[in-house]
């Protein structure tokens, strides 16, 4: 297992120009969690432009599809990316999941809608907000993020005060 | 005088951090972090995963050596 390079995917992803959010474990890191997570998740915009800057920001890194099996072939390109939509990828700089909606948002404006801007990295970032993160948890209903869900609304009744 | 109190009251709703404490999640460990900027947070949490996935490796070596692979 490698470990995943948060600061190297995102601002990789930020300096390509690719439209992304930053959701699930890593936003709600930023947002003050105290769960480790062991890769990056986010939401990227599916117009033809974004998801060409996607495939040529990321080609460098060699994605391909976690836990596939060796050898099958797979090509990270425009037309692969818009005939799928969500992706679980290990790159060279660790696992980086593409969701192309999130459950409980929606597409990426939607994502878009519930993300605040945040200063990452000397950079400017999207990410969701405890509000879009518990929307997205609770729609995902499973029963590993119960946990997640109650730290997350404590974060977000400390931060209200 | 005191205050009576009503035996069939409703108890006041918990609040949302007593309700973490009673999960069992450390609200000091959120407490902390709140103290740091978002990207502190995130290289602290980074180099948490970093040391974990490193200590894993450990492990599994330490495995590996006790079922007499090399």
């Amino acid at each position: 297992m490698t470990p995943t390079d948060v600061e190297e995917i995102l601002t990789c992803l930020d300096a390509g120009q690719v439209e992304f959010v930053v959701i699930g474990g890593v936003a709600a890191l930023a947002r003050g969690s105290a769960r480790v997570t062991f890769d990056v998740d986010v939401c990227y915009r599916r117009t033809r432009e974004n998801v060409d800057r996607l495939c040529k920001t990321l080609a460098p890194l060699k994605p391909n599809l976690r836990g596939a099996p060796e050898g099958l072939p797979f090509r990270f390109d425009v037309n692969t990316v818009l005939s799928g939509l969500n992706f679980t990828l290990v790159t060279d700089l660790g696992d980086l999941d593409l969701l192309g909606e999130v459950a409980g948002l929606g597409e990426y404006d939607a994502v878009e809608n519930a993300a605040e801007a945040l200063p990452l990295y000397g950079k400017i970032m999207k990410v969701l907000t405890i509000e879009g993160l518990l929307k997205a948890k609770r729609a995902a209903g499973r029963r590993k993020d119960q946990e997640a869900i109650v730290e997350l609304e404590a974060l977000l009744e400390m931060q209200k005060k | 005088m005191d205050e009576q109190k009503n035996p069939s009251a409703p108890a006041p709703e918990k609040t949302a951090v007593e309700r973490a404490i009673e999960f069992g999640i450390d609200v000091t460990l959120l407490i902390e972090n709140l103290r740091y900027s978002p990207t502190e947070r995130l290289r602290r949490g980074e180099k948490i995963m970093k040391s974990m996935v490193a200590f894993k490796r450990e492990v599994d070596k330490a495995h590996k050596l006790l079922r007499g692979e090399k």
